[in-house]
């Protein structure tokens, strides 16, 4: 790291790399869009190393990994596109190549976070895989703590309903 | 003049305090299931008599084994023992001294004492609170008949620990950690013990150390470092030490295992710990872990503070001690105040 | 008396959980929590949900997700293009290029800590072994421990 506390963008990719990769793949629910969503956030961050001031580095990852599956969520709102025809060279999720210990419970709470809209899926997320304060979820996502704290808390009231099948 | 130095790093000293332990916990362990209501009351009341003598008056030599699971694979060790004046030695020639208040670890250059016993400030909490104690039967162990002592927890009646007591003299003679589905994951025992007579001579005087080792207890921590005052199932927070090379040790107990929790400020550098370790995923977070026969310990690093937390904890507990460490993987240093302030601890 | 009516309002249950409030806060929560047993139930509920996502496993990311990124020109638009991009592809100096990448990853910075694991399996166990007071003293059992390096 350069004297003021700057990262180079090869340390960001090298220590935070997987840091960044496990929010993708909870936001995104599968290997291929998180793949996409960890490069494109990368590419940003080296853009956004210029003019990175020192502070919470990984809120400040977790921020971008987070607009950026916005934006694209937002893209393909405006956009509706077809499904790829499926491709047998793809890592499906939950296979072992994708998954360390894939477990079914795994498999359910991530399909269950998958059916949350995007909003409280993302705070769930921030608070809960990137272990986020309030504070750092509210800077990431542009609202204040309060709504922050009422999206992670209907975002897990949500989550319970989805699993109650599962876990009765 | 005694000069300061870092710890030695051969670790000699985990048999020393683990075969002082067992011999005065004798004390220790009679008086905390005889207090209580169950079977072994009344018998329980000479037990604490007859053990707080046997811990002063008694002499005694032989050979301890220390079993535990490396990777998977049960390993053995054995050590011998001597205590004939109050002063428990290891080994065949004598490197590590200690008498439960003091510990002496002799070097090329001379002996260092590490952790009198004043930097133990704090107070455990009672296993009673989370444990149930019950005398089961009796058994042979090197070759001394031996009353067996059972500890449960008392939320999922999950056996803990089993100790084994010497009727002629009780003498603790063998403690056993059991894990899940029964086996026994860490054990330390007499395999040989020559019948221990009553001392005859007083403690001849310690060496005089040449070296001091030990740690700061302190009650605040910086504000890079998290301390909870509880962790997982019961573990309370009983101490907290600033380490020589920077960084903090949190000391904590459930009254019957123990755990530290060291924090250090700066990323880990995974490339530089030592071998033999291997790679696990413990509650969703990669970390490196080390067995040895006394203690595991789980190495993680987190928003720039490299963790490590020594523990002879059964697993589901280590588990969820990680899981309540807040800064396992770290909240973000912003905003933060100046400093923890940890209060006097009390027990409900 | 329910939360509601105390002025409480029902996602100060996940705050609580998740340490963002203040000691003021937390007794009041407290103190409701003893009082209803149906912020009990939803509580326990919140706080299984809470330590099931906190226990998904870290998913391994694919071997070369990193790699292609660092080899990607500055410059490079996103958006339509991306997928292209960033599809997969061989790089014509193959290995050299991925042995220089992987070279990169190894060397530690020179600001990294390496925690003492010795010393702290000594600090612990010596601590341990103290005898202060007639509760249960059980110190961690051991033998001598080398680590090699």
């Amino acid at each position: 790291m350069s004297s003021d506390g700057v990262p180079t963008w090869d340390e960001v990719a090298r220590e935070h790399g997987r840091f960044m990769y496990q929010v993708a793949y909870r936001l995104t629910g599968n290997t291929d869009d998180a793949a996409d969503l960890v490069q494109e956030s990368l590419l940003r961050v080296r853009k956004g190393l210029e003019s990175y001031r020192p502070g919470s580095l990984e809120g400040w990852l977790a921020r971008i990994v987070t607009n950026v599956f916005l934006d694209e969520v937002r893209r393909k709102r405006r956009r509706p596109t077809e499904a790829l025809p499926p491709d047998p060279d793809r890592v499906l999720p939950g296979s072992p190549g994708a998954d360390e210990a894939s477990t079914e419970l795994s498999r359910e709470v991530q399909d269950a976070l998958a059916t949350l809209p995007e909003e409280f899926r993302v705070a769930v997320v921030l608070c809960d895989v990137a272990d986020l304060p309030y504070e750092e979820i509210g800077r990431a996502t542009g609202v204040p703590v309060g709504t922050v704290r009422s999206r992670i808390h209907r975002g897990r009231r949500m989550l319970r309903a989805a699993l109650e099948g599962a876990w009765s | 003049m005694i000069a300061r130095r870092a710890a030695p790093a051969a670790c000699v000293l985990v048999a020393a305090a683990a075969i002082t332990a067992m011999v005065v916990a004798s004390v220790a362990a009679v008086k905390a299931w005889a207090a209580g209501p169950g079977p072994g009351g009344g018998r329980g009341e000479q037990l604490v008599d007859a053990a707080e003598r046997a811990v002063r008056e008694y002499a005694f030599s032989g050979v301890v084994a220390v079993e535990w699971y490396e990777s998977g694979r049960k390993k053995t060790e054995r050590v011998p023992v001597h205590d004939d004046d109050g002063m428990l030695q290891l080994g065949t020639t004598t490197r590590v001294m200690t008498d439960g208040e003091r510990t002496l670890v002799r070097e090329s250059d001379g002996w260092t004492v590490l952790w009198g016993g004043h930097v133990a400030t704090g107070q455990r909490p009672s296993p009673e609170a989370k444990y149930d104690l019950n005398v089961t039967g009796r058994v042979l162990v090197a070759g001394r008949e031996a009353t067996v002592v059972e500890a449960r927890e008392e939320r999922t009646g999950a056996l803990r620990e089993r100790l084994y007591f010497d009727d002629a003299t009780n003498l603790m003679l063998r403690r056993e950690q059991i894990g899940s589905g029964g086996r026994v994951d860490r054990a330390v025992g007499f395999v040989t013990l020559t019948a221990p007579t009553t001392i005859a001579t007083r403690r001849a005087a310690s060496p005089h150390p040449t070296h001091v080792a030990q740690p700061k207890p302190v009650t605040e921590v910086g504000s890079a470092y998290r301390a909870p005052r509880t962790v997982g199932r019961g573990y309370h927070l009983v101490d907290a030490y600033e380490q020589p090379g920077g960084g903090v040790q949190l000391y904590y107990s459930d009254g019957l295992f123990t755990m530290s929790v060291f924090e250090q400020r700066g990323p880990l550098d995974e490339s530089a710990l030592p071998r033999g370790g291997r790679d696990e995923t413990i509650g969703g977070r990669r970390v490196r872990v080390y067995e040895t026969p006394g203690v595991d310990t789980i190495v993680w690093g987190a928003n720039d503070v490299a963790y490590s937390c020594v523990t002879d904890a059964p697993r589901p507990d280590l588990v969820a001690a990680l899981d309540a460490l807040p800064a396992a993987r770290g909240r973000g240093a912003l905003g933060s105040l100046a400093h923890f302030v940890l209060a006097p601890f009390s027990w409900d | 008396m329910t939360g509601r009516d105390r002025g409480l309002p029902e996602d100060v249950l996940s705050a609580y959980l998740d340490g963002e409030l203040s000691a003021h806060e937390r007794a009041a929560v407290e103190r409701e929590l003893a009082a209803s047993p149906s912020w009990s139930a939803i509580l326990r509920e919140v706080r299984e949900v809470r330590a099931a996502v906190r226990g998904l496993p870290v998913p391994e990311p694919p071997e070369d997700v990193f790699e292609r990124v660092l080899r990607e020109p500055v410059g490079v638009a996103s958006g339509s293009t991306r997928r292209r991009v960033l599809g997969p592809w061989r790089w014509a100096a193959g290995g050299a290029a991925a042995a220089a990448v992987v070279v990169a990853f190894a060397v530690p910075s020179p600001h990294r800590v390496t925690p003492s694991v010795p010393n702290q399996v000594d600090s612990h166990v010596t601590r341990a072994s103290l005898t202060q007071d007639p509760i249960m003293e059980l110190a961690p059992v051991g033998q001598p421990v080398r680590f090699g390096h």
